[in-house]
């Protein structure tokens, strides 16, 4: 989390103007406020862990990490755009085309396609494609991300409907299926794909020019063009890898649920951007990263679980859950560096 | 592409691009389905144009502030089941009770976002769930003694739907406050810069304040058009309502960033969004293919709309 | 063409039609035959989404009932919304003048009362299902409101918990996973698991939790149910077949396929395809190919004059339809007849699978 942040300092340019009015909040010396979101998830697995302590078992844990396999992968890609300081809203639409491509072309219940892995690489490869022309079409036409990606958002889940036929098709191949249903060290194959989408993204953020270009253009745009990078290219790069992550989550919940259906990524768009939110990264760009995203994730996947643990009415649980979001995301936001917050 | 959309924005006729291109859809709608442009079907159009609208309103307060009101349909969901639930009780103050509960969750909203400096995406998003956990139980059908309070809404006034006098009346009055007033202005320079204003002295907090609880009480009165319209209220009834909305302020021409827009803008974005999607049901597009054309519709419509000459950075 | 013009023209012609065909009996023996298509109202169905496997069954057997009367037909989306729902169906009225019959599976209870007067002031024929307010009822619009088919969710709800109960031995304990609160259909399925219980003391109901009839939502909840309860849950009950799925595919991760029976509702393929391999133990049809036909047939009838609404008694305006319980006995001999092949249907007959008047609550 650190490092990230290290990397763009002199980008930051917003005056400090919100901020003398708020210190008194902050007890907490700056450089342990970077750890804030990593604090609020180790004191709410405690909290669980006290009112219920199988959450704490081996198991358990086991589970937690399979729920939030789809939603991490998902997550690092809306993370690299909102460092932009951009928005993508065709996450669910990436993810219905993605799952329906890998189930039409892998073995299953509709027709006598049989790819095996072919079919997973065609499904992100498709999603990635998704991304591309987002990226085009907000950079050529000069629109705004969040109109470019609401259209291909419903551009993908009408594709994913014709393409199925309205059904849900079964995933057949057992290749595929080992996905979800294997295990490797103990851990389901699926939450080793996600570690390996993470570690990719982790290595583009902190080690390759695309990711510091990603950070300076959300540091500050203008800026960034008068040091030579390209905007556009970086942008459309950008929603690119954004869209093969949610080609991977997309393949992942396939395997998971064993079919697709156009509304397998139903409820997930909201739930990723909340999760990079939590963890820290600010929706204006620039700052935090997919670290913050991973802690964020797990937040928000251990705060679900933690609320079936303790047997939270499912009449109150959308109240808890809301409440809690505030309170995590306002103990844990680096308020000092975002002098903004839109 | 680029260059010529570029040239387009220097041109002054540039403000009349979201009308021009409302007329033209409609003449396409013609066109294609003969019999589209006919004064029955039109102020059909109107009423059914009419929450969209309202809801639309709401975000544009926030929105031309840079900021993002995601509440606003659980908002409209739950004054519809407080006008559903009061309405037999105490007759047409639970209107009121409704659209007071609407300013509460705005100042709410507007709380958490200013106060805690949660950003408003998410701020929003969880007084939106907890507004919507508040909501919870089954549908509540406004009986026959209420609708007797409701029916005025369903009506029509010198031959125009009520709703849509009412949605005038409410798009004049929001033109006017941000136009106008001190607020308004306040308003456009957070938008446009939020350490400029707070250096020229504007008072950002309380117009951010404001501006929330203004979404609040429009997106309830949409949700009291709603309950009226049909007949009942539910914690789902205004589901699905919130993106087109958005989509609407930002195909009128305002922008997402803040800064520039206003509640004409809306108006016509609204109607956008309305005629393309009844507008199909007129011509006939394949059902499998509604989502598709939908989208790309939007695209189109806003590369038509937006002023790029007044948007320094897209983002 | 507005829609006062459209009613001029159309209804006289409807007059004489019905001059023709006077006396029920005759009219339902010999309906329709020597009729240009141009007389055929355009058959519209309304549902939430094609994106579900129910309802695109339900399109396929609105289409093959349209086929048998050689009408056009449109199927409308609401996509959970339910303003767009009502304009689209409004839309429709406008462009047919009237001239059409909707079957309309209003995507909230509160939709069907302005669809209803919609149809009602159009003069369009409209039968509606599952969704609709207590007080709204057919003989309140008539003719044109000619029915409303509902599928009595305690009883399914009842009748899957029965089979679930009894592939559980008669002991152990439940976890139940609920469509979304607020819906009707969702309420009445788990009153049915409810009573079930009752007269079950052996049988426990370790938490109700609810998974708004999704996959993914389901999927993600039953891990953390296996880990609350652990060794404990001896069944999931699922108030329909989506998260029943989503469900199985948590318990086939845990490597507890087969062994924890699942039961759910709706009867979508991949549960029938389950209950053949024994993992999931009962699912309840309604039988989506025939409410799209059927929905459609009632209110073509009526718009044809073949029989007429207002002389139905109340049983056949507002009733239960039968549905089958698929259970492994019978799930080979109903994926022969339903999936592998399209079922036929005598879509003349309209009440052949009335099973009583809906109750009052």
């Amino acid at each position: 989390m650190t490092t990230t942040q290290a990397d763009v300092p002199p980008l930051h340019h917003g005056p400090a103007i919100a901020a003398p009015r708020r210190r008194r909040l902050h007890i907490s010396r700056a450089s342990l406020r970077a750890y804030a979101p990593a604090v609020v998830l180790l004191a709410l697995c405690l909290l669980v862990t006290l009112a219920n302590p199988s959450f704490i078992e081996t198991r358990n844990l086991i589970r937690v990490a399979n729920a939030a396999a789809v939603p991490l992968t998902l997550a690092m890609g809306t993370t690299f755009i909102i460092l932009i300081g951009s928005i993508d809203l065709s996450a669910e639409g990436a993810v219905a085309v993605a799952a329906m491509v890998v189930v039409l072309l892998a073995k299953n219940d509709l027709n006598g396609m049989d790819l095996g892995w072919g079919a997973a690489l065609l499904a992100v490869c498709a999603a990635g494609l998704m991304g591309l022309i987002s990226g085009l079409v907000q950079t050529g036409l000069r629109i705004p991300s969040f109109m470019a990606t609401l259209g291909t958002w419903f551009i993908g889940l009408g594709l994913a409907t014709y393409m199925l036929g309205g059904s849900a098709v079964r995933l057949m191949d057992p290749r595929l299926r080992f996905l979800a249903l294997g295990r490797f060290g103990g851990l389901p194959v699926a939450v080793w794909v996600a570690l390996a989408a993470f570690a990719v993204a982790a290595v583009i953020q902190t080690q390759t020019r695309l990711g510091r270009h990603i950070l300076a253009l959300g540091g500050g745009e203008d800026l960034a063009e008068y040091s030579g990078i390209s905007p556009a290219r970086v942008r459309i790069l950008a929603f690119t890898l954004a869209g093969l992550f949610y080609g991977v989550a997309g393949v992942l919940a396939a395997t998971q649920l064993g079919q697709s259906n156009a509304v397998i990524g139903d409820g997930r768009l909201f739930a990723a951007i909340t999760a990079v939110v939590v963890g820290g990264t600010a929706l204006t760009g620039g700052e935090g990263g997919v670290f913050n995203t991973l802690i964020g994730v797990l937040i928000v996947t251990v705060l679900s679980n933690g609320m079936v643990l303790l047997g939270i009415s499912p009449y109150v649980q959308q109240t808890v859950q809301g409440l809690m979001i505030i309170a995590a995301v306002a103990l844990s936001l680096d308020r000092l560096r975002l002098k903004i917050v839109k | 592409m680029t260059a010529l959309t570029a040239r387009l924005g220097d041109l002054p006729f540039r403000d009349l691009a979201p009308p021009a291109l409302l007329v033209g859809l409609v003449v396409l709608v013609e066109v294609f389905a003969p019999g589209f442009v006919t004064r029955d079907t039109l102020l059909m159009v109107l009423s059914d144009t009419a929450v969209l609208f309202l809801l639309a309103t709401a975000e544009t307060f926030v929105i031309l502030l840079g900021g993002i009101d995601l509440s606003i349909q659980a908002v409209a969901s739950l004054a519809s089941v407080i006008v559903a639930q009061l309405l037999p009780v105490i007759g047409p103050a639970a209107y009121l009770v409704a659209i007071l509960a609407g300013l509460l969750s705005g100042l709410a909203s507007g709380a958490v976002h200013v106060r805690l400096r949660v950003p408003s995406f998410v701020a929003t998003l969880a007084t939106g769930g907890v507004v919507a956990g508040l909501a919870r139980g089954r549908a509540i059908t406004i009986e026959e003694g209420g609708r007797f309070y409701t029916s005025w809404l369903n009506g029509t006034l010198w031959g125009a739907p009520v709703v849509v006098i009412l949605s005038v009346v409410v798009g004049l009055a929001g033109f006017v406050v941000l136009r106008y007033t001190r607020f308004g202005r306040f308003s456009v320079a957070v938008g446009a810069g939020e350490p400029a204003a707070w250096a020229a002295g504007v008072n950002v907090d309380r117009t951010k304040i404001t501006a929330f609880a203004a979404s609040g009480t429009l997106a309830a009165l949409a949700g009291v058009v709603l309950a009226a319209r049909l007949s009942s209220g539910s914690p789902n009834l205004a589901n699905q309502l919130m993106l087109p909305a958005i989509a609407a302020v930002i195909v009128g021409g305002t922008a997402i960033t803040g800064g520039l827009g206003n509640v004409g803008r809306t108006a016509v974005g609204a109607l956008i969004i309305a005629i393309v999607r009844i507008g199909m049901t007129f011509v006939g597009v394949n059902i499998f293919a509604e989502n598709v054309v939908f989208g790309a519709m939007l695209i189109a419509a806003v590369a038509v709309t937006i002023d790029r000459a007044k948007i320094a950075i897209i983002k | 063409m507005t829609t006062s013009d459209f009613d001029f023209s159309v209804r006289p012609s409807r007059r004489a039609i019905l001059g023709g065909i006077v006396g029920g009996a005759a009219a339902l023996s010999m309906p329709h035959i020597a009729r240009a298509a141009g007389d055929k109202p355009v058959l519209v169905t309304s549902i939430r989404s094609l994106s579900n496997p129910y309802h695109a069954i339900w399109k396929d057997g609105a289409e093959a009932f349209a086929k048998s009367v050689g009408a056009q037909h449109v199927t409308l989306v609401s996509e959970g919304n339910s303003e767009k729902g009502i304009a689209d169906i409004r839309a429709m009225l406008a462009k047919t003048g009237g001239k059409m019959v909707l079957n309309s599976d209003p995507n909230d209870t509160p939709d069907a009362r302005p669809i209803v007067e919609s149809c009602f002031k159009a003069g369009a024929y409209v039968c509606t299902q599952w969704n609709k307010p207590n007080d709204l009822h057919p003989w309140d619009f008539n003719p044109y409101y000619a029915s409303h088919i509902e599928f009595d969710g305690v009883k399914s709800g009842s009748a899957i918990t029965q089979a679930l109960i009894k592939a559980m031995g008669s002991k152990g304990g439940i976890v139940a996973i609920g469509g979304q609160i607020s819906n009707t259909a969702a309420i009445e399925r788990k009153r049915g698991l409810e009573e079930v219980l009752k007269a079950h003391p052996d049988v426990q109901l370790l938490d109700f939790q609810v998974a708004n009839w999704k996959a993914t939502e389901a999927y993600d909840l039953t891990s953390s149910l296996l880990t609350r309860f652990g060794d404990k849950v001896g069944g999931i009950w699922a108030a329909n077949d989506d998260m029943g799925t989503g469900a199985l595919e948590a318990l086939r991760a845990e490597g507890l396929a087969g062994k924890v029976p699942v039961v759910g509702i709706d009867g979508i393929k991949a549960a029938m395809d389950a209950v053949k391999a024994g993992e999931y133990a009962a699912t309840v049809t309604s039988d989506p190919y025939w409410q799209g036909g059927m929905g459609l047939s009632i209110g073509y009838h009526a718009f044809m004059k073949s029989f007429d609404p207002t002389k139905e008694s109340k049983d056949h305006r507002e009733f239960y339809g039968r549905t089958t319980t698929i259970t492994k006995d019978n799930v080979a001999d109903y994926i022969k007849a339903n999936v592998d092949s399209k079922p036929v249907y005598d879509w003349n007959d309209l009440w052949g699978r009335c099973e009583g008047q809906i109750r009052a609550s």
